[in-house]
């Protein structure tokens, strides 16, 4: 199993992608796991058509490749909470406020509560900002998306 | 059952106690080894060996429950640990070679927990010996249970809790527990049981057990713990409540507790090379608040909501609380966070 990991790693670095220490530890962990949930061998996560086309993509730097391939694998290992921030940002999109707030949920959503960060120059800035935040009340955008998630049974 | 004590070692300040002889009676074969502090080989115990020593700490101690959520205000009470199941999920495994030691100064536990109640009389306190050990599947080392019932189901404000996954129940029929004691079964769904806790009795074996305690007299207690996620669940967790609620009075069961799959992320690498066909820790488990990898959210909500209505359809008088969760969860699936008999 070491030796069939190291190899998967090796294909990555093969397409251009350069691994530190911690995205090896990354990597590792996320095709380990994603061949155990889906049953397949190591060598088989990395054959995905999507990986696949952002290895082979001419266009891409080293960087850009190795942020898509993990925003690839994480969507395969947690494809649930990965589906629950994709509606959660498009929920907060539908609202269409100001850019200049930053809304952020708890991590993976463990509780309801969002934080906010944001700066402002001018009043005109954080009266835009005051009403964006009221319109995110009662928005219970949290519940809604979890709601929303689909569960097998 | 994986029990296979091949040597004992003794603290010598436990010879004295009378369930010092009585193990070493049972298990006059193997050899042993007399030391002057339990601490000095404690570290170094293989899983062959069996380590018996007097406490001189605290039995009693506040269940630690996870940081950051839900608490049931419930008290641990610590006879020692190992336990011969060898469920996957188990944090056991966490502790290096799984060693078994027994604490055997009973009658200090005992008086302890007579403070315990003491200083607390206006309160029922809650107290289960099983999170250590197996409460019935430890009678392979020794009989607690013998001694404990009678005793401490004396004690007014005390409601003790036998927790096991052993359906050999017989010596705790004959017991005075003056209906003080809880006997408690953790379940899972066939599918689980019999792929993560393959060691332990069958799920048709504990319900069965429950039904003689039940006749017994003891009130009992379900742990469904750890919920497991799984192609299948929804069927699989609806016939095992089906079968408690077909074997068991809902006006005998003191309560039914829930609790998704949690474990220390330093476990996961452990589970996965002792146990390399066990799938439970590729499920979409993600760091909680107390940093432990817990399944997402949503579906821990799906979980309990479903476990909740199924037990509804059959009993509503039954308290359902979540083990390790918070008030807001507990509220939006219809259980009780934080319970406690007071």
């Amino acid at each position: 199993m070491a030796g069939d990991i190291d190899n998967a790693l090796n294909i990555l670095k093969s397409a251009g992608l350069k691994l530190g220490t911690n995205w090896q530890k990354l990597f590792k962990e996320l095709i380990t796991d994603i061949a155990g949930r889906e049953n397949i061998a190591i060598a088989e996560v990395l054959k995905s058509p999507f990986i696949q086309s952002v290895l082979k993509d001419k266009k891409l730097s080293g960087p850009q490749k190795l942020s898509r391939v993990k925003a690839l694998l994480q969507e395969r290992r947690f494809p649930l909470y990965s589906q629950t921030m994709k509606s959660f940002k498009e929920q907060l999109a539908e609202l269409k406020i100001s850019p200049k707030l930053k809304v952020i949920p708890t991590p993976y959503f463990e509780d309801e509560n969002l934080r906010f960060e944001f700066s402002y120059d001018t009043d005109d800035e954080l009266e835009e900002i005051r009403a964006a935040i009221k319109k995110l009340q009662g928005a219970d955008l949290v519940k809604n998306v979890l709601r929303d998630t689909k569960i097998n049974s | 059952m994986s029990f296979e004590i091949q040597r004992l070692i003794v603290e010598k300040s436990a010879l004295k106690e009378p369930l010092t002889e009585k193990i070493l009676k049972r298990f006059s074969s193997l050899p042993v080894e007399y030391v002057d502090k339990a601490k000095s080989v404690k570290k170094g115990l293989k899983s062959s060996e069996l380590l018996i020593a007097a406490n001189k700490g605290s039995f009693v101690k506040k269940c630690p429950g996870t940081p950051k959520y839900g608490c049931c205000d419930y008290y641990v009470l610590n006879l020692g640990i190992g336990c011969f199941y060898n469920c996957t999920y188990c944090y056991l495994h966490y502790y290096v070679n799984s060693p078994y030691f027994v604490f055997v100064n009973i009658e200090k536990a005992i008086a302890e927990v007579k403070q315990l109640c003491n200083r607390n009389p206006g309160k029922i306190i809650r107290l289960g010996s099983g999170e250590f050990i197996d409460s019935i599947g430890f009678n392979e080392i020794i009989d607690f249970n013998k001694v404990l019932v009678p005793k401490l189901s004396k004690i007014g404000n005390l409601l003790f809790e036998i927790k096991t996954k052993s359906s050999d129940v017989k010596s705790l029929l004959s017991l005075e527990h003056r209906g003080k004691v809880v006997v408690s079964f953790s379940v899972n769904s066939d599918e689980i049981a019999n792929k993560e806790e393959k060691e332990a009795d069958s799920l048709q074996k504990r319900i069965e057990a429950a039904r003689l305690c039940q006749e017994a007299g003891y009130k009992i207690g379900f742990h469904f713990d750890p919920l497991i996620y799984y192609e299948g669940w929804q069927e699989g967790y609806r016939q095992v409540v089906d079968m408690i609620f077909k074997h068991i009075e809902p006006k005998n069961i003191a309560w039914i507790s829930l609790g998704a799959l949690r474990f220390n992320k330093a476990l996961k690498p452990v589970i996965q090379e002792k146990f390399p066909n066990s799938k439970i820790i590729y499920g979409e488990l993600v760091p909680g608040i107390d940093n432990k990898l817990r399944y997402f959210i949503a579906i821990r909500k799906k979980l309990f909501k479903t476990l909740v209505e199924n037990i509804k359809t059959h009993t509503k008088q039954v308290p359902v609380y979540l083990c390790m969760e918070n008030k807001d969860l507990a509220d939006e699936v219809g259980a009780i966070a934080g319970f406690s008999l007071n």
